[in-house]
This record gives structure tokens, sequence and C-alpha cells, in this order.
């Protein structure tokens, strides 16, 4: 299983946190969490790389922060998407479609 | 604990990207701005955010089967360092901007420490620049900007007389046109006048003659200042018998009355009359100059002469009513004048000139210090492309350092940042070098200074002037550190760390930019020394102006014989043949004498002019008007003065007989261009048939007089001034017109003020209670009156080396870098077979056609800009080629001096240990 494991490309994290935050608000531990169910464990998120993401989002306005109480009733920092947030969301979502199909059909080339 | 939820921002008419991005600042900046203010909140939810994660990842490892203590450990070894997290979070937030700046501030100053050299040469040159800069804006700013001490002062206005048809441009005003002028008006709030006077103060110890003034009681309220003690006189006290009143400065009355309180009530002697003291003025108070040291009102008996319309010696000041602009108060006191002049005959012609108080009394010096502020300009100029070029030098050197920081992830932005940390530091240091260089500037200001400049006194280093500096450091600091620091971090990691920095563009682009900075620095240099060069010039050719006298062993004093006790003529007349036959009986005196003006000292007193038998112009405004002065018959041979046709007065010229006048060059150049003036009739007044007009009653026939001799120009306004035309009576013959005040000159075997306690002995022989003043030797007054023209010139002349000690320095420094650029280079050269020579020729060509473009440069520059000092230049034109010529030359020479030194060092190197090391 550990081999199955791949770091994120660089640019792609941004991606999938604003992707998780689409859904529900969240804590920085329960994005982790989720990123790695979705993608069966793929994809390992490390809290040295999220964070500072976390904080980069929240300076741009894409996220805002808000002290909420966590599934084990304990005080927990939650994000949400904004309105530019989603905005960021579907144009990075489009472009990395692109990217993703235009990689794949370079690759299967016969 | 909660961060504020953004405000929701609503711009309209903005498009959707403008808005976002609009927005996405605003976020970015209150994010910043919370940071900024609620650091330790925000660092505490960072804590609190980070261990809930910690925790949470603990509680999954046990829910997952394992024990505690290892869940933790393996939560810790998921979770990394926490505090290089944390440090990223940080960075992230993008918060850190004073604690970036704390640490950029740290590493600049530890970067400056271990550049000692670097450091010191370029902090020196920001402080010479700064230094001058500061200096000389402390001048500027206290005697050209700061508004005059009195309040409103922007609406006191100088006013004075004029008779352009006469040849006077500008005089003082009479007695009755003020009142006129004051009556009439609709522009002023009020009107005063005053005039300079010398009383001579009698104590228990003996006389002394003090400068003061006399004031119309209106001028108090128009400058609206307020005594320290006492009061101010008022209107009554101009009435005649009622004048006796006066007013202290602060100084004499410290210095006179030991500050005694009890003063005011008190009765002084005053021109030998009893004044009552009723005031006494601050030291601040310095109006209109500095020097004045009492005040009394100015009033005159019914029917005195000086209260007459032909005596124009008032100065007004007059207080604008608000919102009047100049030129309608001059348009007001025109139709005033014109009205005077149609009405009375002796204003005929009158005109008025309106100045600012503030222009009128910095209008001579301002030329003087704009061209010295340009010159200052000039040398910060240089300063700051000398320390950009060891900037760049240094950059080549650090390229290792930066190329490691950026590979290591620095940005650019924040590399030049730190870059700009340190020039602005190295700027904040220059400046607080340059501050105590000021501070010495000022504080010695009153001992370099000339005497007589205004405002000179106000000087200081206040708020203002520290504010300019802090502004002119910061600019500095990125005037020099801008280009360096975003040129130096241009890096291309990959070819520096592969070690070929020597070849990289932008070693080669930082070349050619330090070139050009040495290029301009010569060029501003070599303006400044030709615009120095031009001022000696100046002063040299004053020194061979010949001023019509033997200035040298002359001793020279003023004498003022109070009315109350010199009334009659012929009382003053037989004071002054007294005081000159005991001045001449002093051993060691050859000649004395006695003039109403002395050559650079003063005493001017204008007539009209007639000739007999010439035709008679129509209106007294078109009288020729020439200067006045009586004088005793060995004046001329004790000045060492040169007769040129005629004889001198004699002893026989007496008041009963035929009176006689000399006349001097000018007035025979210009009356009788073409014959000869002896034996003429002239007369210094009016002609016939204009003075009975003026005085229908008691005129009794023209005083024609006979001109007996014809004397050389005597330079009476100063070296650089044209000489006047002059006409001379013997003291004995002018009558009611015989001065009381008047100049005494002795010629003197030894040393002039050797002779001074004698000559005031003589004096005190002839009345015990009379003062002399103004004691100087004659070439200390020539001194004197060249003393603003020197100073400015050695300020120039200092800044002009200063600047050309920069520009080699500059030079020196490109030459000695290049030099060791080229050390490889030189190496293979000399192992090739080139002699020392070779290598010291290849040096200094290099640096002598760098100087030569910045000297042509220099030539245009100093060429176009020479017209601007055209006013500070005593017949020496501004385009000199010969000057031109040999300060190019000396800057060359300079040049090649400052590149054969690296040339030289160069040549030295041992080929094989150059080859051996690379």
């Amino acid at each position: 299983m550990a081999d199955e494991r791949i770091d994120l490309p660089q640019g792609t994290l941004d991606l999938l946190i604003l992707k998780t935050l689409a859904l529900e608000p969240q804590h920085g531990w329960a994005i982790s969490e989720r990123i790695e169910q979705i993608s069966s464990s793929v994809l390992q998120v490390q809290q040295g790389s999220l964070y500072p993401a976390l904080h980069r989002l929240e300076r741009r306005g894409w996220i805002k922060a808000h002290w909420g109480v966590s599934e084990n009733n304990r005080r927990a920092k939650y994000y949400a998407l904004t309105r530019a947030g989603r905005k960021q969301l579907e144009a990075d979502t489009g472009a990395w479609r692109k990217l993703s199909t235009a990689i794949a059909q370079v690759l299967d080339m016969a | 604990m909660v961060g504020p939820a953004l405000p929701p921002v609503v711009v309209s008419g903005l498009s959707p990207v403008a808005c976002a991005m609009g927005i996405y600042m605003l976020t970015d900046f209150l994010y910043r701005l919370r940071a900024l203010f609620r650091r330790n909140a925000v660092e505490d939810e960072l804590d609190a955010e980070l261990r809930f994660h910690f925790e949470r990842q603990v509680e999954k490892y046990v829910a997952s089967g394992l024990d505690r203590a290892e869940a933790v450990r393996q939560a810790r070894l998921k979770f990394g360092g926490l505090e290089q997290l944390k440090d990223e979070c940080r960075e992230a937030r993008g918060l850190s901007l004073l604690e970036t700046s704390a640490q950029d501030l740290r590493y600049a100053w530890r970067g400056l420490r271990h550049n000692l050299g670097f450091t010191t040469v370029a902090a020196l040159a920001i402080a010479l620049g700064m230094g001058v800069n500061t200096g000389l804006f402390s001048v500027v700013h206290a005697v050209l900007l700061r508004p005059l001490p009195y309040p409103g002062s922007e609406r006191l206005v100088s006013i004075w007389s004029s008779f352009v048809a006469n040849g006077v441009p500008q005089c003082g005003s009479s007695l009755p046109d003020y009142h006129a002028l004051r009556r009439e008006n609709h522009t002023f709030v009020d009107m005063g006048a005053y005039h300079w006077m010398v009383f001579s103060l009698t104590e228990s110890d003996g006389p002394e003659q003090i400068e003061g003034r006399r004031f119309t009681a209106g001028l108090w309220s128009i400058l609206r200042v307020q005594p320290l003690l006492g009061a101010l006189f008022t209107s009554s006290a101009e009435e005649w018998g009622r004048h006796r009143v006066a007013v202290l400065s602060e100084h004499l009355w410290r210095r006179r009355f030991g500050g005694d309180r009890a003063v005011i009530g008190r009765t002084i002697k005053l021109n030998q009359e009893s004044y009552t003291v009723i005031g006494v003025m601050p030291a601040s108070f310095q109006f209109p100059s500095a020097g004045a040291e009492i005040w009394t009102p100015i009033s005159y008996p019914p029917g005195d002469d000086m209260a007459t319309r032909s005596n124009h010696f008032l100065d007004i000041l007059g207080r604008l009513k608000p919102g009047l602009t100049l030129s309608q108060a001059k348009a007001d006191l025109s139709v005033i004048a014109r009205q005077l002049s149609r009405q009375v005959p002796e204003s005929a012609g009158l005109g008025v000139l309106l100045t600012g108080l503030q222009d009128s009394i910095v209008r001579d010096i301002r030329p003087a210090l704009m061209l010295l502020l340009g010159a200052v300009g000039f040398v910060l100029l240089i300063a700051c492309a000398n320390v950009a070029s060891l900037l760049l030098a240094r950059a080549t050197v650090r390229q290792k350092e930066l190329t490691v920081r950026v590979a290591l992830g620095a940005s650019r932005p924040r590399l030049v940042r730190q870059l700009l940390t340190e020039s602005l530091l190295l700027a904040g240091l220059g400046a607080f070098l340059g501050l105590g260089l000021a501070y010495a500037f000022v504080a010695l200001l009153p001992v370099l200074a000339p005497a007589g400049l205004p405002r000179i006194q106000e000087v200081s280093l206040d708020p203002v002037v520290l504010s300019f500096t802090t502004a002119l450091a910061i600019l500095v600091g990125l005037a020099f550190g801008l280009w360096p620091a975003w040129q130096s971090t241009s890096i291309d990691v990959n070819e520096n760390l592969k070690g070929s920095a020597r070849s990289t563009t932008a070693g080669r682009t930082r070349g050619r930019v330090r070139k050009t900075l040495v290029v301009a620095e010569v060029s501003l240099s070599l303006v400044l020394l030709v615009g120095s060069g031009l001022l000696i010039l100046s002063l040299v050719r004053l020194g061979q102006v010949d001023p019509g006298f033997h200035p040298d062993h002359l001793l020279t004093m003023q004498v003022s014989l109070p009315d109350a006790r010199y009334h009659q003529p012929d009382r003053i007349a037989a004071f002054v043949n007294q005081a000159v036959t005991g001045l001449a009986a002093l051993p060691g005196v050859s000649a004395a004498g006695a003039t109403t003006a002395l050559p650079l000292g003063g005493g001017e007193w204008g007539k009209f002019f007639s000739i007999e038998g010439r035709a008679v112009p129509a209106s007294l405004s078109q009288v020729p008007n020439v200067n006045y002065r009586e004088i005793t018959p060995a004046y001329f041979s004790a000045m060492g003065a040169t007769l040129r046709r005629g004889r001198l007065f004699t002893a026989g010229d007496g008041p009963r007989q035929p009176r006689v006048a000399i006349i001097n060059e000018a007035v025979a150049r210009r009356f009788w261009p073409n014959d000869d003036p002896l034996g003429q009739h002239i007369c210094v007044c009016p002609p016939e048939s204009l003075l009975r007009q003026l005085m229908p009653k008691g005129f009794t026939g023209i005083p024609w007089l006979t001109v007996v001799g014809v004397v050389r120009d005597l330079r009476q306004d100063g070296l650089d001034q044209p000489a006047n035309p002059e006409v001379f009576v013997p003291f004995t013959q002018a009558g009611d017109e015989t001065s009381p005040s008047f100049y005494l000159v002795a010629r003197t075997a030894t040393d002039p003020l050797r002779y001074a306690q004698a000559v005031r002995e003589v004096i005190r022989a002839l009345d015990r209670d009379q003062p002399v003043a103004d004691m100087q030797s004659m070439e200390n007054r020539l001194a004197d009156s060249l003393a603003r023209r020197r100073f400015t010139m050695l300020l120039l002349g200092l800044f002009a080396a200063m600047a050309l000690a920069l520009a080699l320095v500059g030079l020196y420094g490109l030459m000695a870098y290049t030099m060791s650029q080229r050390r490889h280079e030189m190496g293979i050269r000399a192992a090739l077979g080139a002699q020392p020579g070779d290598l010291l020729r290849l040096a200094v060509g290099q640096g002598l056609r760098l100087a030569a473009i910045g000297v042509a440069l220099g030539l245009v520059m100093a060429a176009s800009l020479a017209r601007l000092l055209t006013s500070q230049l005593f017949e020496v034109k501004p385009i000199t080629p010969t000057l031109y010529a040999g300060v190019a030359l000396l800057l060359m020479l300079f040049a090649a001096l400052a590149s054969w030194v690296p040339g030289w060092r160069a040549s030295r190197v041992d080929p094989a240990a150059t080859l051996h090391q690379s």
C-alpha cells in the first residue's frame, strides 16, 4: 500500500482543499482525512503542506475561518469556501481537466 | 478569539475583475493588519489549530489499536518539525512585515559590520553629501523659507520712493510723502516709518555710541510685537516735546543696566538730552535687521528741515488688508504718488516701489544661496553615484551569497527588500554622521559668515531641518540602492553555481553602469569646479580694481555730534577742524581729514545738480542728481586719492571766501565730456528758475560754486560698484547744511588700529561726552565689502573640492576594481611578456578615456549652467575658455593619478602567482 502513495504535484493541493470545502466547512484534520479517504489513500497530505496552504488560501480570500465545535466536542478551526473561492475552484477545476486530458492524450499515443 | 468576518464589500460600477482585485487586495490588507496588531491572538490560534490536529491524529491511532504512547510517537513522526511548520504558516500568511524587517535590519547591520572598509567609505561619502545639504538647507530654511518672526508677516510690505527721471531708481521717503501715502491709501491696514540712527548714550562710565532706530508709533502694532518689559511708545510720543522716551533692546538692558527691572521710568542721557526708558524689547526682536539697541519715536519741531519733502530718509512698512495683493497695493499707492507728483513741485517725478518685507530682507542673498543649494545638490548626487558604484562592485563579490539564497528559495522581491534595507541603513548611518557635520557647520556659521547676513542668527537644526534630512536620507538610500539591488538579484542560479559568474551578462551590465556613474561624477564635479573657478576669477578681478585711494595704513571712524550741543554750523565746523588738526598732530599720523561719506562706510547724501548757463529742464523731475559730500582740505591727501586737475581745498577756502567745489571724474565725464570743468559755476540745487517756484518767499538767489579741482573716482559703494558722480564742498562753506555726522580718516605710519586709543583721547579732549564709533582700518572695510563674495566663493570652492574628491574616489574605486577583476588577464599578459609599463598604460588609458568623456559632458553642462552665475560674477564672462580648459586639464591630471595607482599595483602582480591561483 505504501508503494501506491504518491506526493501531490505542486499546486494541486490548493485545488483539492477547495474541492473538499465545497461540500461542507471542515477543519484541517478532516480535510486531510477526507482527501486520503476519497483518493483511497493514494494521495497523502502532509501537515507541513496543509496548514501553510490553508493560511495562504485564507489570505487570498478564497476560504475563511471560524472556530466551531468538532465531532468529538472540542474547539476546532473550521474553514469554509467563500464566493471568490468557489469561482477559483471552478476555474482551477476546468484548467486541471484540460491539463490532465491533454497529458493523457500525449501518453496514450501509440 | 474568532477572526472578524470580512464585511461584505459592494463595489458598484466596476468590472467583475476589478471587483475581485479590489476584494483580494482588501482581504489581504485586513489579514496583514490583523496579523500585525493581533500578533499574539493569531499565534495562539495557530497553536490551538495545530494542537487540535495533533490530538485528533493521536485519537485516530489509538482507535486503530495502538497504545497511547506509540500513538503519540507516530503522530509526532507524521507531524514533522512543529516550529518549521509554524514558520511556513507565518510565511503563508505573509504577515511578518515587522518581523522580517527587523530580521533584515539585523542582517544588514551584520553585513555592514563585516565589510568595514566598504561601509566606512560609503558612509563617509553619504555623510559629506548629507552634511553639506543639511547645513545649507538649514540656512535656506531660516533665511528664505521660514516666515519672519512677526504674526501675519506675509502681509508686511516694504515701500520705497523713486525718482527715475532724476536718476534715482530707489530711495527712502520724505515724512510728508509718508503721511500722504498713509492717509490716502485704501489697501493697507496701517503704515509705519522708521530710519536708522546713531545715538550717543552717556552713562557715568563715559559716552558710548550705539546703533538704533527711530520708529513711528504705529510700527509696533503693524509688527504686532510686545515688549519684554514695560511698554512701547504710542502716537502721542510723536508730538515734539513729548518725544523723549526710549525703548531698549534686551541686550543693551543687560549690558548697560545689569538687567535691572527698575530701569523702566529711569532717565538716560541720549545725544546729550534726557530720555525716559519706557520699555525693553526681547533679544529676538531684530527689525529690520540685527544691531539696533535702542528705539525712539520719530518727531520734529515745527518747521524742521528734515520734515520737509526734500529729505528722503524714511523706510516705510505697511500691513496689507487681508485678501489684497501686492499689485493691488502698488496700483493704489501709485495713484497717490502721481497726484503728489502733479500737485507738489518738490515731489515731481515721485514713484513708489513695493516689495514683501521678507523678500526685501533676503533679496540680496537669495541668488548666492540658491547657487550654493544647487552645488550641494551636485555633491549629494556625486556621493550617491559613488555609493551606487560601490554597491554594484560589492554585488559582484556577493554574487555567490545571493545565488545560494535564491537557490534556497528566497524570492527576488525578498532579496531586493533585504538589499534595500542595507542601503537605507547605510543612508541612515551617513545621514547621522552628516548631521554631525551640519551641526558643526551651523555652530561655526556665526564665526564664518560675513557680518550683516540677514537672519543668519536664526539658523538652527530645527525639526523641519531634521525632517528634511530624514526624507533626504530615505530618498538617497533608494536612489543609490534601488538599481544595484534590482540588478544584483537578477540571478541565473544555474550559471552562477557553475562558477562562471565573471562572464555573466549581469556582470557586464554592472560594469557599464559603473562606468556611466563615474563619467557622471566627473562631469558634475567639473561643473562645480568651473563655477568656483569663475567666482575665484571674479575675486581676483575685484582685487585688481583700483579703489581710487590707498586703503593701507588708514584709520577710519565715525563721529555723530548731538544736535542739542552742536546746533550751529560753525560749532560743527570748528569741531571738525579741531578734530582733524588734533589727529594730524599725533606722532605717526601724516595726514588726517573728515568727510560726510566715507567709501565703503556710508553717509549717502544725494542732491540736485545744475550748471550755470545750461538749458533749464522743464520740471524738477528732470534735474540730475549727484552725491554730495562735505570734506576738510586734507581729506584727499589722507586718503591717498589722486588730483587729476586744478587744486584741492585749502584752509583759505573759509566761510567768507568765494564758494568752491571739487568734482570727481564721473561728474566731469558726464557733464563736461568735451570741455574743461575748471572754473565752471555749479550748484548742488535745482536751477534758479525752478527754485524760485519752490521757495517764492525765502529765495535769496542761487549759491553758485566754482569748480576748482577734479579728483579720480573713489569707489564709494564697493569695488564691484561703478563710481557715482560726486561733488565735494569744504565743511567750512556748507552753511546751514553742515553735517553733524561725519567720518574721520587718519593716515598712519604703522598698523592703524594701534592709534585707536590716541585718537579717542583727541576726541575726548574736545568734548568728554563725545563717543567715537565704527573705528576700523580701511583695509578691514575693504575686506568686509568683499566678505560675502569671498564667503560664497569659499563655500562653492569647498563643495567643488568635495565633489572632486568624491569623483576621484569613484574613479579610483572603479579602476582598482577593474584591475582586480582583470588580475587573471594581467597575469597572462605579463607571462606573455608585457612589461609593467604596458599594463600601467592600459589602466591609465582606460581611466583617462572615462574621465575625458566626463570632462566633455561636464564642459557642455558648465557652459549652459554658468549663465545662472552671472549675478555673482564681476568682469568675468560665464564662458571663459581659458578657465574651462584649465579646469579640464586639472581634472584629467587628477584622473590620471587616480587610475595610475591601481594600475601600478596591478602591474606589480607576479604572473606566476596569479596564474597559479586560477
